[in-house]
C-alpha cells in the first residue's frame, strides 16, 4: 500500500510544536522588554546623577563666586562703604553705593550694610530688609560668617541673601548683604535638567519643601511645595550644595518609567501577536494541507479497494464464463447424442420404452446443468458496470501510477504517447483501469521473461475514427508466436508459471462488454502489442 | 440442371459435439458435411450448393464471425445458425447484424435447432430460386435490343401503347411489333409475367 508510512507529523503535533514556540517566543519578548525597560531605568538613573552632580557643582560654584566677588567688592569699594557708614541716611552717597553695586551685580535684587553687631543701616529702605534677612545677618555674624542660603521672601518676591564681612579681615566692620532672585539658580537647573526630570532644590532643615525648581520658586509650580511621599520615594539621586540648606534632587516625572515600561510591553505584544498570527495562520494551512492529503489517501484506498473489488468479480465471472464454455461443449455433445438415440430408436418397430425414457431424462439432465451454469454466469455477470463519460488519459495515468514504483525499481522506461483533446469514452472507469493494469502487467512481465536489456513500455492514446478511441500497449518483450497469438484470449490459457490465464480473457470480456475490441499484433520477436476500443460518448 | 439435396454444413472443433449434431441431423435424414475448422470448410465449400451453415462462435484460428465476414465479402449468401458455448448480447446482436439466421446457446434445445436448420434451408431454396429467377429473367431481358428495353421499361411502368408512341417519337404500329417481340423473347404469357420479370431481372 503506498503512504502507508506513520504519520509523524500529524496536525496535533504540528499544534505542540506550535505552542511550545509561541511560549518560547512570549517569554523571550517579555525578557527582552522587562531587560529594555530595566537598561531604559538604568540609564536615567546615570542621568540623573550626572545632572545633579553637574547642577550641584555649577550651584556651589555659583554661590561661592558671588561671595568672592562681594568680597572683592567690599575691599575695593570700602572707602565707599565707610562713606554709606559713617552718614548712612545721605540718600546721595546710598545712591552712588547702589549705582556702583547695579555696575558690579546687576541681576541684584536687594542691598544693604550693617555695622559689627549686625544692625541694618538704612532699615527701612523700600522694606527690602525684613524680618528674616535680618535674623539672617544676626546668624551669620554668630556663625562667624558662615553662609547658609535658602529663599524666603518678602514683599516683593522670594530671594535669596548673600552676606560677606566688609573692613579689616581680622576685624570687620559689618556685613555687605546682597539679595538675589531665585531666578538664577533657577536658569542654571533648567539648563541642566534632562527632559523627562526635574532637578529640584528641597530645604534639608525642612526636609520635602521646594525651594526652586526650573521654573523658578515653588510658587510658580502650581502645585504643594512639599514632595509627597510618593515623589520623595521617585527621588533618582540627590546631594547636599555646601553653605546652604538645599539639597539638589532629581525627580523624575511620574509617567518616564511608566510609559517607557508600557511601550516596551506594547512593542512586545504586537510582535508576539503578530508572530501568533503567523503561526496560527501556517498551522491552519498545513491543518488544511494534511486534511487535503488524508482525503486523497482515502481516495486512493477507496479507488484502491474497488479496483481489487471488480478484479474480484471478474475473475468469478471469467473463470464460471470459462467453465460455462468448457463445460457447456460436453453438455451439448450429451444432449445431442440423446436426442440422436431418441431419433434412431424412433424408427424402430418395437420402441424399448425404458430405453427411450433414459434418453429423454439424460438429455433433460443436460439441458438443467446448462440451465444451472447459465445461471451462475448471470448471477457472476457484469452487474455492477457503471458507465459514465471518462477521460481516457486520466484512466492510463491512474494505471500507471499504481506500476509507477515496480516499473522504477525494474529499470523499465515507460513511455506515454496520449493524444490531446481526446473526446470522453463512455466506459466504466473501475473496469477500463483494470483492462489496462493488466496489459500493463503483462508486458512488464513478458519484457523479464527475455534477456533484452531494453525495457521500454509504450502506452499511447488516439482516435481510431470519429466515434472510436484506442489504446495501445507495446513492450519490447520476445512478442507473440502463432500459437500463442491463437489463443492468448482463451480463458484458463497461460504462458506464466503461476498464471491462472485470466487476465487477458476477463480483459477482452470487459472490452467486448462496452462493444470494443481487444486485440493483439501477431508477430514474435518485435515485442507485443496489444490493442483496445471504445466508443467515444455522443456529443 | 440436377436438383441438389440441400446439405447441412456443420463446422465446430469440438469433436464429440461435431459427432453428436452430425448422428442427429442424420436421424432426421439431412444430409450434412462436417468440419472442424473455417478453414477445412472453405476449402471443401462449394457456393453452389444449396443448404445452410451451423457454426460455432468460438474457434481457434478464425472465429465463427470471422468465417461469416469471409462468406460475406465472397458474396456467399448462405444462412447462417450460429451456435455459442457462451454467448453474450453484444456478440450475437454483431452476429443478427451481419446477417445470421439465429444464435443459440449451448447447450441447446434440438427440437429448436432441427426447426431453425428446416427454416434455413427453405430460405436458402427461396434465395436460390429468386437468384435463379433473376438470372433467367436477365438472360431473356439482355436478348432484347436496346429500344426494345426502352419500351420494355415503358410497358411495365404502366403506359399505353400510345403514350409509349407519343413519347418516344414512334408510330403506334411500331410499338405494337416492338411488344410482340418483347413477350416472344422474353416468354412472358400476361403483362403481369412481364412486370415480374423485369422487376427480377433488375432492369432499370
Amino acid at each position: 500500500m503506498p503512504n502507508s508510512q506513520p504519520d509523524y507529523l500529524s496536525t496535533r503535533h504540528y499544534g505542540t510544536y506550535a505552542l511550545i514556540t509561541l511560549v518560547m517566543v512570549a517569554a523571550m519578548l517579555a525578557w527582552h522588554a522587562w531587560k529594555s525597560t530595566g537598561n531604559f531605568r538604568e540609564y536615567h538613573q546615570q542621568l540623573a546623577v550626572t545632572s545633579v552632580t553637574g547642577a550641584a557643582d555649577e550651584l556651589e560654584f555659583l554661590l561661592s563666586e558671588l561671595q568672592r566677588s562681594m568680597r572683592v567688592f567690599a575691599n575695593d569699594k570700602r572707602s565707599l562703604l565707610e562713606e554709606v557708614a559713617s552718614d548712612p541716611d545721605n540718600d546721595a552717597i546710598w545712591a552712588r553705593l547702589e549705582s556702583t553695586v547695579q555696575g558690579h551685580f546687576p541681576e541684584y535684587y536687594g542691598l544693604t550694610l550693617t555695622n559689627r553687631s549686625g544692625d541694618v543701616m538704612r532699615p527701612d529702605f523700600d522694606n527690602e530688609v525684613d524680618e528674616l534677612c535680618q535674623r539672617d545677618i544676626h546668624t551669620f555674624i554668630e556663625d562667624g560668617y558662615s553662609q547658609q542660603g535658602y529663599i524666603h521672601p518678602n514683599p516683593m518676591g522670594y530671594h535669596f541673601d548673600v552676606m560677606v564681612p566688609w573692613g579689616d579681615a581680622d576685624n570687620p566692620q559689618g556685613v555687605f548683604f546682597l539679595s538675589f532672585p531665585p531666578d538664577i539658580l533657577a536658569r542654571v537647573l533648567k539648563r541642566i535638567q534632562s527632559p523627562g526630570h526635574a532637578l529640584l532644590l528641597l530645604r534639608t532643615d525642612e526636609v520635602d519643601l521646594i525651594e526652586v525648581s526650573g521654573e523658578g520658586t515653588r510658587t510658580e509650580l502650581q502645585r504643594d511645595f512639599t514632595l509627597s511621599s510618593d515623589e520623595l520615594a521617585r527621588i533618582l539621586y540627590s546631594r547636599n550644595i555646601p553653605n546652604s540648606r538645599w539639597d539638589l534632587v532629581d525627580l523624575p516625572d511620574e509617567q518616564l518609567f511608566r510609559s517607557e515600561a508600557l511601550r516596551n510591553a506594547g512593542y512586545a505584544a504586537v510582535v508576539f501577536c503578530t508572530f501568533a498570527a503567523v503561526g496560527l495562520l501556517m498551522l491552519q494551512q498545513l491543518s488544511r494541507k494534511e486534511q487535503r492529503r488524508l482525503q486523497a489517501e482515502e481516495q486512493a484506498l477507496q479507488h484502491q479497494a474497488d479496483l481489487a473489488h471488480v478484479d474480484r468479480i471478474n475473475i468469478m465471472g471469467e473463470m464460471a464464463s470459462g467453465l460455462a464454455h468448457e463445460l457447456n461443449q460436453p453438455l451439448s455433445a450429451i444432449s445431442t447424442y440423446c436426442q440422436a438415440g431418441l431419433r434412431i430408436i424412433d424408427s424402430f418397430n418395437d420402441k424399448p420404452a425404458k430405453l427411450v425414457h433414459a434418453l429423454e431424462q439424460a438429455s433433460m439432465q443436460s439441458q438443467r446443468a446448462g440451465e444451472i451454469i447459465r445461471r451462475i454466469r448471470r448471477f457472476t455477470g457484469k452487474g455492477m458496470v457503471r458507465r459514465k463519460p471518462i477521460d481516457i488519459n486520466r484512466v492510463i495515468h491512474n494505471a500507471v501510477s499504481y506500476i509507477d514504483t515496480e516499473q522504477k525499481r525494474k529499470g523499465v522506461k515507460l513511455v506515454l504517447e496520449l493524444a490531446d483533446g481526446l473526446p470522453a469514452a463512455i466506459a466504466d472507469e473501475i473496469h477500463i483501469e483494470q483492462v489496462i493494469l493488466n496489459l500493463l502487467h503483462n508486458a512488464i512481465e513478458a519484457m523479464f521473461s527475455g534477456s533484452d536489456n531494453t525495457r521500454i513500455l509504450r502506452v499511447s492514446s488516439k482516435l481510431a475514427s470519429a466515434d472510436t478511441l484506442q489504446v495501445t500497449v507495446n513492450d519490447t518483450g520476445p512478442g507473440l508466436d502463432a500459437a500463442m497469438h491463437n489463443s492468448i484470449f482463451d480463458t484458463f490459457y497461460t504462458t506464466k508459471k503461476n498464471g491462472m490465464g485470466l487476465g487477458l480473457a476477463i480483459s477482452r470480456s470487459i472490452i467486448e462488454a462496452h462493444g470494443g475490441q481487444l486485440w493483439a499484433d501477431p508477430g514474435a520477436g518485435a515485442g507485443a502489442t496489444f490493442h483496445f476500443t471504445l466508443s467515444v460518448a455522443a456529443a | 440442371m440436377t436438383v441438389q439435396q440441400p446439405t447441412v454444413f456443420l463446422v465446430d472443433d469440438d469433436d464429440a459435439v461435431r459427432d453428436a449434431l452430425e448422428l442427429l441431423l442424420d436421424s432426421t435424414g439431412l444430409r450434412t458435411a462436417a468440419y472442424p475448422s473455417a478453414a477445412a470448410f472453405l476449402e471443401n465449400y462449394d457456393a453452389g450448393h444449396p443448404g445452410c451453415l451451423v457454426l460455432d462462435i468460438r474457434m481457434p484460428a478464425m472465429s465463427g464471425m470471422e468465417l461469416q465476414a469471409v462468406l460475406a465479402e465472397n458474396s456467399v449468401n448462405i444462412p447462417i445458425i450460429f451456435l455459442s458455448g457462451h454467448g453474450n448480447v453484444p456478440m450475437s446482436a454483431r452476429a443478427f447484424r451481419s446477417g445470421a439466421v439465429d444464435f443459440l446457446e449451448k447447450p441447446f434445445d434440438e427440437s429448436v435447432l432441427l426447426e431453425r436448420i428446416e427454416e434455413a434451408i427453405q430460405l436458402d431454396q427461396s434465395n436460390r430460386d429468386a437468384l435463379a429467377r433473376q438470372t433467367e429473367a436477365s438472360t431473356r431481358v439482355a436478348s432484347l435490343t436496346a429500344r426494345e428495353r426502352e419500351v420494355m421499361l415503358l410497358i411495365v411502368a404502366g403506359h399505353a401503347n400510345k403514350e409509349i408512341a407519343r413519347k418516344l417519337k414512334l408510330s403506334i404500329r411500331t410499338i405494337e411489333t416492338h411488344r410482340g417481340h418483347i413477350m416472344e423473347k422474353t416468354g412472358a404469357q400476361s403483362l403481369a409475367d412481364l412486370i415480374e420479370l423485369s422487376h427480377a431481372s433488375g432492369t432499370r
